[in-house]
C-alpha cells in the first residue's frame, strides 16, 4: 500500500535518526521509501525544510509542494481547528509563499471524504520526517519510529484525490535517497 | 564463517540510480564548463543504466516490469535531454540541466516503484 507518512520527533537530532532508520528499513526490504524530507517548526510557527548538507542553502523555506503534503496529512479537522498544521502553513504563506492556500485547497478537496483524520500536528519546536512509502504492513515503521520517540501519522496515497497540487517543487524538497540533513 | 549478502539485482540497480541522481543533482552548483562536462557523462551513463534496466525487466512481475519500463524510458530521455542541453547557450544551460535532473528524478522514482512492486510480490506479512 502506498502511503504518505509524517513522523513527529521532539527535536532535529531525533528526526535525523528517524530518517536514517527509515532508509535502513528500506534497505532490509521492510518498506520501500520513495522520497523523504525533514522539516522543523520554529517557535513562531514557521516551517523550514532541512537540506542535504552538501547543498548550497537553497531549499530552506518550506515550498508549496510540501505545504500541500502537510495539508493532505492534516486532514479536514486540521482545517477546522486552525491550531494545527493549517495555521503553520498559513504562517508559511505569510512569509512569502502560497503554501497556506495550497494546503487549504487540498483539504477543501477532501471535505467530502472526511472518513480520514490522521490527527497530524507539528507543535512549535518539534521536527518531523515526511515520507512517501510503499508498505505491506505498518508494524516495521511504527515499531521503529516509536522506539525512537516518534509519533507516526499516515495517510493512504489513494485517499489524496489530487496530488497534482503538490506541484513540481514537491520533488525538489523530497529526496529520493538517504542523506545527511541540516537546517541552513 | 562470514555471511555474504547478495543484493537483488533490482535493489542494486535502484541503489546505483540513486547514486547517479545524487551526482547529477550536485552539478547544479557548479559553473557552465563543469555543467557541460557533467552533461556529457550523464548522457553516456544514463544510456548505460537504461540498457541494464531492459535486461532486468524480463525477470520481474507485471507491475514491477511496467515501472521498470517507465524508468528505462525516463533514463533514455535523460540521456537525450543531456545531449540536447550540451548544444544550449550558457544562458539556457542551467534551465536545460534542471530539466535533465527532473527527468532523472522521475526515472529514480519509477525504479523505486518497481522495487516496491517486486517486494509486494514476495512473501511478507500482509496485515496493513
Amino acid at each position: 500500500m502506498d502511503n504518505y507518512i509524517a513522523v513527529v520527533f521532539p527535536n532535529d537530532a531525533k528526526a535525523y535518526e528517524g530518517l536514517h532508520r527509515l532508509w535502513s528499513l528500506d534497505a532490509k526490504g521492510d518498506v520501500t521509501v520513495h522520497a523523504t524530507a525533514v522539516i522543523h517548526r520554529d517557535e513562531f510557527g514557521k516551517i523550514d525544510v532541512a537540506t542535504k548538507d552538501t547543498d548550497t542553502g537553497v531549499r530552506t523555506a518550506i515550498g508549496v509542494g510540501v505545504g500541500a503534503l502537510l495539508g493532505a496529512l492534516a486532514g479536514p479537522a486540521g482545517l477546522a481547528t486552525g491550531a494545527t498544521i493549517g495555521a503553520a502553513a498559513a504562517v508559511g504563506a505569510a512569509a512569502g509563499g502560497t503554501i497556506g492556500l495550497t494546503a487549504d485547497a487540498v483539504k477543501a478537496g477532501e471535505q467530502d471524504e472526511a472518513s480520514f483524520e490522521t490527527g497530524f500536528v507539528l507543535p512549535a519546536g518539534q521536527s518531523a520526517v515526511l515520507a512517501e512509502v510503499s508498505e505491506d504492513w505498518t508494524t516495521p515503521v511504527d515499531t521503529t519510529m516509536t522506539s525512537l520517540g516518534g509519533r507516526v501519522f499516515r495517510r493512504a496515497k489513494s485517499d489524496v484525490t489530487d496530488d497534482s497540487l503538490f506541484g513540481s517543487d514537491y520533488a525538489d524538497y523530497m529526496y529520493p535517497y538517504d542523506y545527511e540533513p541540516h537546517f541552513g | 564463517m562470514s555471511q555474504v549478502n547478495v543484493k537483488d539485482p533490482l535493489d542494486q540497480a535502484r541503489e546505483n540510480a540513486q547514486a547517479f541522481y545524487q551526482k547529477i543533482e550536485a552539478a547544479t552548483a557548479t559553473n557552465h564548463a563543469q555543467i557541460r562536462t557533467s552533461l556529457e557523462k550523464v548522457s553516456t551513463d544514463a544510456e548505460k543504466v537504461a540498457i541494464n534496466l531492459k535486461a532486468l525487466g524480463e525477470k520481474q512481475n507485471a507491475d514491477a516490469k511496467l515501472h521498470l519500463q517507465l524508468a528505462q524510458a525516463a533514463f533514455e530521455d535523460t540521456a537525450k535531454r543531456a545531449k540536447e542541453a550540451l548544444a544550449a547557450t550558457d544562458a539556457d544551460l542551467k534551465k536545460k540541466n534542471q530539466a535533465v535532473i527532473e527527468r532523472a528524478r522521475q526515472a529514480v522514482t519509477n525504479l523505486s516503484r518497481a522495487v516496491a512492486a517486486r517486494r509486494a510480490g514476495t512473501t511478507k506479512p500482509s496485515k496493513n
